[in-house]
């Protein structure tokens, strides 16, 4: 069943912090790349949650969603949704990717439900070997381990034991966190194997690194992994270099995620916490456990606030 | 003095030899490439004699033609013939000159081809040849050339200053005293229908140009390759410059899908007009399968692709910096440039072979639907719908007359039509609570309750009190 029918995306607060993290990015990196003018793919689902915020954050107004609409009402549906003329792609990630012009800077959110699978590392494939630079490469994947039985087995048979590292033999290296680590090994594999073969051809300057922007965890739901890749040539280093990316907390070049950990907290506490921030020392609100203290002073600026109003 | 005859003896000491000999091109190279291709190998000497003389140009007029018999094998062409200073500088030294310029074109490439072809066959050979302004005559009895200590071979009569009309210019290669096996399939018809079926498919691209090929007296036919298009099915075209490195190489690949024959299914790859894989359906092109140990991003070939082509054309000035090996029956496989086009072929594959299994599923429904006896789908108005008749009703349209566009189009299949997925489940239980079951059911006997009905309505039942109704 695809995520929409679960929840109202806006209800996620992981997933929303998530897609301000992303604004936050590609901001910095306005400083050498003409954001507006990138163009964004993504999956839309019927919410179009993430075109709407990067229109109006980001400028971009060419903007691409691939939903795999087999019948006739959720093409309507996902029509009638979809906002400032966004182009609608009815059909499988792997059979739009390459209908994509690809002429031009973009901005690629692969934001699948499901866990990690062939079909998202051809999508993957795809992506690198076809994309302009620079371009920003997300793609977000379901990292639940599933039933402690048989989860070596089910994993290979979707990815291929050739793209696992050698250490992953058996059904408790894919267990807890692992399942994360692991999906994260496999797609930077793939994205890297990809590129070599699209290097293979290119100059010495034209050739194109892949270095990691982002890699998130978090779960709304089911626990999930955001991994994304700064796809640019060599020649750009400096540029790229410049944009002090590290800067940002949440950055992450490695294997240690940013945990998007969205504290529980009452209004009148995030109030009360709001009044103490930014700060460099520690901030306290009576009862509220250090986790989700540090949690929401890492996170306060990008956390939604819910109302129920009567629209 | 002493010093210098000392350093004379540790370098004496120190040298290994590293010549090549005799043996290896006449014993040893001969044995990576049949009988068979070796012959094809031959006529791409004509081929490049042909493009020296025309370009791209019609062939018209140009021939080949390969006799075969007991003793005797000869290739006797009028394509220009080999002009003698190309004969003494670089056509039959063993491995290509690099000081032979590169701007030809050609197929002939990395100075084995036509050598090996001949140690191949036999013992013996001479070749004539005859351009506008010269001509000579090589004869070469191996047996004896292995004894010299010396690499050359000698001309036995040239001319040069000559004025010959191009019409009877050309080469001729005759082969006798033949290697053990050779005679044997030289003479064997079925042998030499397979030499023919191989040469139509290899040199399709010249003898579609108006090139006579004619093979012990039969003279063949351009292998007819197309692809299907119409207002709503398109191939696609790709088209892509390798820059850097020296000449450019261009690409142009088509992908699409044809009349359905699971023996011309699959990828066919050409450099510089010249076939050198294909119809391709296993993982040297992009049908990797894959699996649990090793990824493919490609199913395994399946016949349910029997509709599927895919022409990938490599062409370059300078036939050395193509992806081929040198037997010319294969990509080689390490080169950049064919690593990164079979990343395009693959990311242009999945969209048609994604097609044909919709369009399998969209079969496999309708014939439910006939044997379930459903009229409506008889109907004429409905069946034009579908997409499988717009794919049988689009023409095949011939590779150089296939406009295309940047990705594959094709119909819509309507998956609303299709059945929901079902999977069949079945399970024993005690004869006594399945009567049970079928009395609660109302049920009074097998012939009026099925055991198969009381199953079915069971898990009906469970659903619908334990499920969430979607």
């Amino acid at each position: 069943m695809p995520s929409y029918r679960h929840i109202h995306y806006a209800l996620r607060p992981a997933k929303n912090v998530e897609r301000k993290l992303i604004v936050e990015t590609m901001q910095r990196l306005s400083r050498i790349v003409d954001v507006p003018r990138m163009r964004y793919v993504g999956m839309g689902s019927v919410y179009f949650a993430d075109f709407s915020l990067f229109h109006r954050r980001l400028g971009i107004s060419e903007m691409h969603s691939i939903e795999h609409a087999g019948t006739e009402a959720l093409q309507e549906r996902l029509k009638f949704n979809r906002p400032y003329h966004t182009n609608l792609h009815f059909t499988v990630t792997s059979d739009a990717l390459p209908t994509i012009p690809w002429d031009m800077p973009s901005l690629v959110w692969l934001d699948y439900d499901g866990k990690l699978s062939d079909r998202i590392l051809t999508d993957l494939e795809i992506v690198v070997s076809t994309c302009s630079v620079p371009t920003v490469l997300v793609v977000t994947v379901n990292v639940e381990p599933g039933h402690h039985e048989g989860r070596y087995d089910d994993f290979v048979s979707n990815v291929s034991e050739e793209l696992l590292p050698a250490y992953v033999r058996s059904d408790a290296d894919l267990a807890g966190r692992k399942m994360g680590d692991v999906s994260r090994n496999v797609m930077s594999v793939l994205v890297h194997d990809s590129l070599a073969i699209r290097n293979g051809v290119l100059s010495p300057e034209e050739r194109i690194l892949a270095p990691q922007l982002l890699h998130f965890r978090y779960k709304d739901g089911a626990r999930m992994l955001t991994v994304a890749w700064l796809l640019h040539s060599a020649n750009w280093q400096e540029r790229v270099a410049s944009c002090n990316l590290s800067e940002l907390p949440f950055t992450s070049q490695g294997d240690e995620p940013f945990e998007i950990s969205v504290p529980k907290l009452t209004v009148r506490e995030t109030l009360h916490l709001d009044s103490q921030l930014p700060a460099s020392g520690t901030i306290s609100s009576p009862g509220v456990a250090a986790a989700d203290l540090t949690a929401y002073s890492r996170l306060y600026r990008y956390l939604p606030s819910f109302v129920d109003a009567d629209l | 003095m002493h010093d210098d005859v000392s350093a004379e003896e540790s370098r004496a000491e120190r040298r290994v030899d590293a010549e090549p000999t005799k043996e290896f091109f006449v014993s040893m190279l001969i044995r990576d490439i049949e009988l068979h291709d070796s012959v094809i190998d031959l006529l791409d000497n004509s081929v490049d004699g042909a493009r020296r003389l025309r370009g791209t140009g019609s062939y018209s007029g140009l021939h080949v033609f390969v006799n075969t018999a007991r003793d005797e094998f000869l290739i006797r062409d009028n394509c220009g013939g080999i002009p003698v200073d190309l004969a003494r500088k670089y056509a039959f030294r063993f491995g290509r000159d690099p000081r032979r310029p590169a701007n030809e074109h050609t197929i002939g490439q990395f100075g084995v081809g036509m050598k090996r072809t001949l140690f191949k066959i036999g013992q013996k050979f001479e070749i004539d040849s005859k351009t506008t302004t010269d001509s000579f005559r090589l004869e070469v009895d191996v047996a004896e050339w292995r004894q010299l200590d010396e690499w050359d071979f000698w001309l036995s009569e040239v001319a040069e200053g000559e004025n010959r009309p191009e019409a009877d210019t050309g080469t001729t290669i005759r082969v006798t005293q033949f290697n053990d096996g050779v005679a044997s399939d030289l003479t064997n018809d079925r042998w030499i229908n397979r030499l023919r079926t191989d040469a139509r498919l290899k040199h399709r691209l010249a003898i579609a140009r108006g090139m006579t090929i004619t093979i012990n007296e039969v003279s063949l036919e351009p292998l007819p390759l197309g692809l299907k298009e119409s207002d709503d099915l398109k191939p696609a075209r790709i088209e892509h410059t390798y820059n850097g490195g020296g000449a450019p190489v261009s690409l142009r690949i088509l992908v699409g899908i044809s009349d359905s024959d699971p023996q011309a299914a699959g990828w066919y790859i050409f450099c510089n007009d010249r076939l050198v894989l294909g119809p391709d359906r296993t993982s040297a092109t992009v049908w990797e399968g894959g699996g649990r140990h090793t990824r493919g991003s490609i199913p395994a070939y399946h016949d349910q692709y029997s509709r599927f082509r895919g022409y990938a054309f490599f062409d370059c000035d300078d036939a050395s910096r193509l992806p081929w090996t040198t037997t010319k029956k294969g990509v080689d496989a390490d080169s950049p440039i064919w690593r990164d086009t079979r990343q395009r072929m693959k990311n242009a594959t999945r969209p048609v072979i994604d097609f044909l299994n919709e369009l399998d599923k969209e079969r496999t429904a309708i014939e439910g639907d006939r044997r379930a006896g459903q009229a409506g789908i008889e109907d004429i108005e409905l069946l034009s719908e579908l997409a499988d008749r717009k794919v049988q009703d689009a023409p095949v349209r011939k590779l150089d007359e296939v406009v295309g566009a940047a990705s594959f189009q094709r119909p819509i299949v309507n998956l609303k039509a299709l059945p929901a997925p079902m999977v069949w489940l079945r399970f024993d239980k005690p004869k006594t609570q399945v009567d049970e079951a079928r009395r609660l059911m109302g049920g009074t006997s097998e012939r009026d309750l099925p055991n198969k009905e009381v199953g079915s309505q069971a898990f009906d039942y469970f659903l619908q009190n334990e499920g969430e109704g979607e």
